[in-house]
């Protein structure tokens, strides 16, 4: 999708609105588009993992933090690419599991503060995500 | 009207409050001419840009582009007709390749990437920025 004429679309309204009106994109229209397919793509994951549960409710995936971590998979990934989300979870998920085994037990929330200062430095250092470091790095030894 | 007439902008209008940005502009532009518009800071230029445009609605008047009314049209709308604007300060896509900038305004005429690159590529060719592309 990064390199159909939608691709360009989005990568265009990401950067600036205003550009992207100029460059002749129907900013609304388009955006539109991308909720109706992240909507598509959620409801996937949804109904396979009501299938697989086999027991879904409200406070079980209707919750903030569940969320939160959906969307914080694409940041600390890299957002828009198509590598990213997948090494942002494979990153994101053991880690929030790890700190809460070794130190969640305790029940001072040491592993909530970790957890939330990992993501604060990637996303300070890093706004573009591991896959985003990754390409620069890429780019640079070229 | 004439054949040759392009851009036909009748009595324009745009207040910001009580502020009259542009009063009552009227100008043609057409075929083949190349027009200026000049005057001081805060005349109204970029204003009148924005309304030919479609950035702002104007308050009065009409706008024909070859004889088809663009008043208060979507930007993406006047642009599909032929009619973009660059902003004072160059605004280009950070993530993108030259040549892939290039394309992005390419898609109006042309929807597939593989007709949209090759035309970009000779735009680039054109302009001398083809070293650049990447």
């Amino acid at each position: 999708m990064s390199t159909s004429k939608m691709g360009y679309y989005f990568r265009a309204i990401k950067e600036s609105h205003e550009i992207a009106q100029v460059l002749g994109v129907d900013v609304v229209r388009y955006r539109l588009y991308a909720v109706m397919i992240s909507a598509f793509l959620t409801s996937m994951a949804g109904t396979f993992y009501a299938q697989y549960i086999l027991y879904i409710d409200p406070d079980s995936v209707m919750i903030l933090a569940i969320s939160v971590q959906i969307v914080l998979v694409a940041m600390l990934g890299g957002a828009s690419t198509v590598l990213g989300p997948i090494i942002g979870a494979a990153v994101l998920v053991p880690l929030s599991e790890y700190s809460r085994a070794w130190l969640g037990y305790k029940g001072t929330g040491m592993d909530l503060i970790i957890y939330g200062t990992l993501i604060t430095l990637i996303s300070m250092y890093q706004p573009n995500g591991v896959w985003g470091a990754i390409t620069k790095l890429r780019r640079r030894s070229k | 009207m004439s054949e040759s007439l392009l851009l036909d902008v009748q009595g324009v209008s745009k207040y910001f409050g009580g502020l009259k940005a542009n009063d009552d502009i009227s100008f043609q532009v057409k075929k083949g001419e190349i027009v200026s518009i000049i005057g001081p800071n805060g005349a109204g230029k970029s204003t009148l840009f924005s309304c030919v445009t479609g950035f702002y609605r104007v308050d009065k008047g009409r706008l024909l582009f070859k004889g088809r009314d663009i008043t208060n049209r979507k930007p993406h709308t006047i642009a599909k007709l032929g009619i973009v604007r660059t902003f004072q300060v160059v605004q280009v896509i950070s993530d993108m390749t030259v040549l892939e900038n290039v394309m992005t305004g390419g898609f109006l005429r042309r929807t597939r990437v593989d007709d949209a690159r090759p035309k970009a590529e000779d735009i680039l060719a054109f302009t001398g920025l083809i070293e650049k592309q990447s």
